[in-house]
């Protein structure tokens, strides 16, 4: 079975070559015969591990409060990674085809080789917490024993609400374009919205009861018993163990369940039958671009599991809104703070509309359009969901703060200059054709170097400066808009 | 008008394309080889999706390795497999192309509905294409060639799966294409229906075009009375094939 595995694990990593327009032929053969996942898995995994020694820093000198913070960080990176690599993953083996090799061959297949393919990409992320479990083992080995399973179960529930996703939102929302579908599709991405904040909605059912209830119900409320948050546990032996466990049950269950659903679709996608009538073919609205953007949220609408990283940047801000609401402190400070959030997953999204472009690139290379033409459409598809959602956000903070209006500028621009420095940094290749630059962890973490560089040469003067720090980080913003528009016109 | 000079082609070390040379103009050429020949990357270059390693290809004037987007404007290309978007209609597919190549709004709505009812797809047009049959994803691929109104077709074996009406439609469509002086690069396995189709037939074998000519040029070249014949002939196949076949009577 591993065998299997390997070879539709190197089927995709060739697939992925195949669409750089950076690599010869003979460097595809090269690198696809050279390809080895231990060897991927292994430098994906040491810039985790790096990453995590940074995080593992401040386990040597924290007390139990900051370890047990440290805890819940680590399982939530490695739930949200593996939610991540295994939504999309899997819609993208699904569109290149991988299993459908399987199905002729005497296999008795199974939805096992669908989860060692997408676990393969999630291993590395487990890397980050190597750094802090080994610190905390010298002063608690037990507790640090305790925050490897954390992390264990974070990698299976990531994995299983990733499979979740794919298997209640499906791989293709309908059979055909109808209004009733258009409203289904609609519907699911709004629950896939609702799920994502799923978690928020629990954290906070909470802390509400921990609030108004009574004392005995806040001593069983005291601990965070939802995970990720049930990571901080780790102190408190019996509890941990208990809660620990439930989960494990619980998810293992959910795994199993999710994994047959999601294999089942897969392996027998359903057949509809249904008289179809002839219409007339009506030209949609807006020109080139509009037509390369139209296409590009189609695809990622369509397959709502792609859906899950233009969501992601949710996780992080709904919380921070929710309470900023709640408290009525929506300054335009934090306005800010979120729309540089936004701005800072651009590379995130950026990742999903070029996943959307599997073989299809050649078909796309026999139309008569140019690369920066290309690369345009790709950077408002990416920055579409960040503005209006940034827009949204700042016209929110506004209500409670006026001076946050000052923040509308940055909430249009931001999220377009990261985007275009993004594609900008991935697409500098010489060749003037279009493709799909490979986009290896390595490569992911640099870009969200850079864009967190743009984003603090930026937001800095408007936070510290005292004399029209606005009118300068506006001055900055435009500035690097402009030479990166520039930039791109030239690819 | 498409006029070739010593075009070469290399995979790394391996050589695709060895120096082929010929030109076609307002007729239907055919392009004939076995499996691996080069026939489907001659056809790429000159739809101008890869760029040859050396040598001149020109097509409707336009040289493909500096003005390859001049080149995709006047050319309509079916690749051998329907490549298109599975998670769009046909109809979102139609508008997504006729929108990158600029073509107007109503003269697109006109040209699409003619040829969807022509190859017998109206049917199908709001249904996604990844749920669409071969045959009914290759005459999209088809109608994607043609609605441009391209000067110059190239078609890599554009004919596989098309229900007789429709192959019998798209084949009246090439003679008055060819009518109109335009040129149509083609490339098909199907030997009788390259007989029926082709004005003139150049046959590749190992990168190189080996013999040049109508059908009947070529029957007299080697003396055979088919194009199956004449083509087993040409690339060395005839008597291999007695061999082989004699080796696997058990």
């Amino acid at each position: 079975m591993l065998e299997v595995v390997r070879i539709m694990y190197k089927e995709l990593y060739y697939q992925m070559l195949k669409r750089n327009p950076m690599l010869s032929e003979e460097k595809l053969i090269r690198s696809t015969k050279k390809f080895s996942i231990k060897r991927r898995i292994a430098t994906t995994s040491a810039f985790f591990f790096i990453f995590g020694l940074f995080l593992g820093g401040s386990a040597i000198l924290g007390d139990r409060y900051v370890i047990s913070t440290l805890s819940v960080t680590l399982t939530l990176i490695t739930f949200v990674f593996t939610f991540y690599a295994t939504a999309v993953n899997s819609s993208h083996a699904i569109s290149m085809g991988v299993f459908e090799p399987l199905k002729f061959l005497p296999l008795r297949i199974q939805g096992s080789y669908l989860s060692q393919l997408l676990i393969l990409d999630s291993i590395p992320c487990f890397a980050a917490s190597i750094p802090t479990i080994s610190i905390i083992a010298t002063k608690y080995p037990v507790q640090s024993i305790f925050l490897l399973l954390w992390v264990l179960l974070g990698i299976l529930v990531g994995h299983t609400f990733g499979l979740m996703v794919l298997a209640f939102f499906g791989v293709r929302t309908s059979y055909r374009r109808t209004k009733v579908g258009f409203l289904r599709a609609t519907l699911k991405i709004i629950g896939l919205i609702l799920f994502v904040g799923g978690f928020y909605a629990l954290s906070y059912f909470q802390r509400y009861i921990s609030e108004k209830s009574s004392e005995f119900a806040q001593t069983f409320w005291k601990y965070s018993i939802f995970f990720p948050f049930s990571a901080s546990l780790i102190f408190d032996w019996t509890k941990n163990l208990l809660v620990f466990s439930v989960y494990l049950i619980l998810f293992v269950l959910l795994y199993n369940f999710a994994l047959k659903k999601v294999w089942f679709g897969i392996y027998e996608p359903k057949v509809f039958s249904e008289i179809a009538k002839p219409s007339r073919f009506k030209a949609g609205f807006g020109g080139q671009m509009t037509s390369l953007v139209k296409k590009d949220l189609r695809l990622v609408f369509r397959k709502v599991s792609m859906a899950v990283g233009f969501f992601i940047p949710f996780y992080f801000i709904l919380p921070q809104i929710f309470m900023a609401v709640k408290t009525g402190k929506f300054t335009k400070e934090l306005a800010l703070n979120l729309v540089c959030m936004i701005s800072f997953f651009s590379s995130v999204n950026a990742d999903i509309v070029l996943r959307v472009e599997s073989k299809e690139v050649e078909f796309l290379r026999s139309l008569p359009l140019k690369k920066s033409d290309f690369v345009i459409g790709k950077v408002i598809s990416i920055s579409i969901v960040s503005i209006s959602s940034s827009v949204i956000m700042v016209g929110i903070s506004s209500l409670y703060d006026t001076t946050s209006i000052l923040v509308l500028p940055h909430s249009i621009f931001l999220p377009l200059a990261t985007s275009l420095l993004t594609m900008y940094l991935l697409y500098r290749y010489g060749s003037e054709e279009i493709g799909i630059p490979e986009r290896s962890t390595p490569k992911t973490f640099l870009l969200f170097l850079a864009n967190l560089l743009l984003i603090a040469i930026v937001a800095i003067p408007a936070i510290f400066s005292k004399v029209n720090g606005w009118l300068v980080s506006y001055s900055i913003l435009i500035a690097i808009f402009l030479i990166l528009l520039y930039k791109i016109f030239r690819l | 008008m498409i006029e070739v000079k010593n075009l070469v082609k290399n995979f790394g070390n391996k050589i695709v394309l060895d120096g082929i040379s010929f030109k076609a103009s307002g007729e239907i050429y055919g392009l004939l080889g076995p499996n691996g020949s080069g026939k489907s990357t001659l056809m790429k270059i000159l739809a101008g999706v890869i760029k040859p390693t050396r040598g001149i290809a020109m097509v409707a004037g336009f040289n493909v390795l500096r003005n390859s987007l001049d080149v995709k404007r006047v050319v309509g290309y079916v690749p051998e497999t329907p490549i298109l978007y599975e998670s769009l209609t046909p109809s979102e597919m139609f508008d997504f192309v006729g929108k990158i190549r600029g073509i107007p709004k109503y003269e697109l709505e006109e040209r699409i509905d003619s040829l969807a009812r022509a190859f017998g797809i109206s049917e199908y047009m709001d249904q996604f294409i990844g749920t669409l049959s071969f045959g009914t994803k290759q005459k999209v691929s088809v109608i994607l060639s043609l609605i441009h109104n391209p000067s110059v077709l190239i078609l890599d074996e554009a004919m596989n799966g098309l229900d007789a009406r429709s192959a019998r439609i798209f084949r009246e469509l090439l003679f008055e294409f060819r009518n109109e002086d335009k040129t149509v690069i083609f490339s098909t396995h199907v030997l009788p229906l390259a007989e029926i189709i082709c004005d003139r037939i150049g046959v590749i074998y190992g990168g190189k075009i080996i013999a040049e000519g109508s059908v009947d040029e070529l029957k007299e070249l080697v003396h055979e009375k088919n194009l199956e014949d004449v083509f087993l002939k040409l690339t060395e196949s005839k008597e291999e094939i007695s061999e082989i076949l004699d080796a696997l009577r058990f």
